[in-house]
């Protein structure tokens, strides 16, 4: 009898072993011919999946689509066949999403690929970002704010050499004279500064009309 | 992939700089597809690289990335908000005080009342022991600048001489930081001899019943020399 080894997968943390469970269930779900279960793994996936299609095709409008073709391969397969480890089913649709990727790559026209289920046809046109109101300019102005909030000009130079520069932490803690968890510390605290810029700003823009988006 | 290790190894800001290796790239992807707490992280990190690159084309932000620059004078300090509203308040203190201490002349004649001045040096933790040698003046008031680096209420900051296993030689307790991330530690210019010195900041906790913890959050080690 096979048995599933969510207990391995789970490792360490308590996420693993939610996302093990969900997954599990929807596999078991779509094979068993659950139409919820197919709605569920797009609502679940949809966001990480379009994320990860994004940065690979660079186009949204094609990586929608990508995204729509993943699924539908994904629940055509899951229908037919009993996954090995079903508690592995974000690797299985990442794996899914690079070829098709890859594909979408190497195909100069693009034909549409037919949707013929209910719960990929309704992915919707663009992804739920987190500040999603929150426009271009106004990210801007948070960035600026942030470097503004910073007393310490070594910190925003670590902030300029990692993400302008790209330079790795090695090469920045050896220019600035850091250690590795003092590094880590001005970064954590810089995101966590701009993060909560973004939420006031998010506030602000719920009431307030942007001219771009 | 678990949180921690993505955290710890700055593997989301790896990931947008392209130099995850193949296997690292996999695994966090696989979490990517299905963690909704990581997209906001790493769409978040995101915006934050695309915003610096576009701020780095105005001037104003132009950093030198070439050269570690220092606070070689005390207008390059002072020309910092935080550290010259905290240059103003202690001037503020002393004056006052220096007015208390020194009283008019006799003849009412208007003098210009000394006060004592204050050196204010930024304290960071960086590698190699006591690589900072701050000079003390034992005419001035110092006043050493630490950024904080944990998330207590309150801090206990201790300098100990480095070489002996002897009493600190200066301690305060409940310290807050004055300012967003910085504590201003002050002393009189002649209180530490020269040689080799330990700062070190504990974060304060507070059970329920009221008993007090100290967590270590960093030590800082430096050289001081009397400014001759």
């Amino acid at each position: 009898m096979a048995t599933h080894n969510v207990i391995e997968f789970a490792r360490s943390e308590p996420a693993f072993a939610e996302e093990a469970r969900i997954a599990a269930s929807i596999v078991g779900g779509i094979r068993g011919g659950n139409a919820d279960a197919e709605t569920d793994l797009v609502e679940r996936y949809s966001r990480g999946l379009r994320y990860l299609l994004k940065r690979r095709i660079g186009d949204e409008e094609r990586a929608r689509d990508s995204l729509q073709e993943t699924f539908c391969i994904a629940i055509e397969k899951l229908r037919k066949i009993k996954l090995e480890s079903p508690e592995r089913l974000a690797g299985y649709l990442r794996g899914i999403a690079i070829r098709v990727a890859l594909n979408a790559g190497r195909q100069r026209k693009r034909e549409a690929y037919p949707i013929d289920i209910d719960a990929v046809a309704a992915i919707p046109d663009n992804a739920a970002r987190q500040f999603q109101q929150v426009s271009n300019s106004q990210t801007l102005a948070a960035v600026r704010k942030l470097l503004d909030s910073m007393p310490v000009e070594r910190d925003r130079d670590l902030l300029i050499r990692m993400y302008v520069y790209d330079q790795d932490k090695q090469e920045i803690c050896r220019a600035l004279g850091l250690d590795s968890l003092h590094f880590n510390r001005v970064l954590f605290r810089a995101k966590g500064r701009f993060r909560k810029i973004m939420e006031e700003s998010r506030e602000g823009a719920a009431f307030v009309p942007t001219k771009d988006g | 992939m678990d949180r921690n290790y993505i955290d710890m190894h700055l593997v989301a800001d790896r990931y947008l700089q392209g130099t995850l290796a193949e296997g690292e790239k996999a695994e966090f992807e696989e979490r990517l597809a299905w963690d909704q707490d990581l997209i906001d992280d790493l769409d978040l990190a995101e915006r934050l690289r695309d915003g610096l690159q576009e701020s780095f084309a105005d001037d104003r932000y132009t950093a030198s990335v070439d050269k570690t620059r220092t606070f070689a004078r005390l207008s390059d300090l002072l020309a910092v908000p935080r550290y010259a509203a905290a240059a103003s308040f202690l001037f503020a203190v002393t004056l006052t005080a220096g007015v208390f201490l020194n009283p008019l002349a006799p003849d009412n004649d208007i003098q210009v009342i000394p006060s004592t001045p204050i050196d204010i040096v930024p304290l960071f933790a960086s590698r190699g022991a006591s690589d900072k040698t701050i000079v003390f003046n034992d005419k001035s008031w110092t006043v050493l600048l630490v950024d904080v680096m944990g998330n207590h209420v309150a801090y206990r900051v201790t300098i100990r001489d480095d070489e002996s296993d002897s009493d600190p030689v200066w301690m305060q307790d409940e310290m807050l930081p004055t300012y967003p991330d910085s504590l201003a530690i002050g002393m009189p210019g002649d209180l530490l001899a020269d040689g080799n010195y330990v700062l070190r900041v504990e974060g304060v906790r507070e059970s329920a019943t009221g008993e007090k913890t100290y967590e270590h959050v960093q030590d800082i080690p430096f050289a001081a020399s009397s400014a001759q």
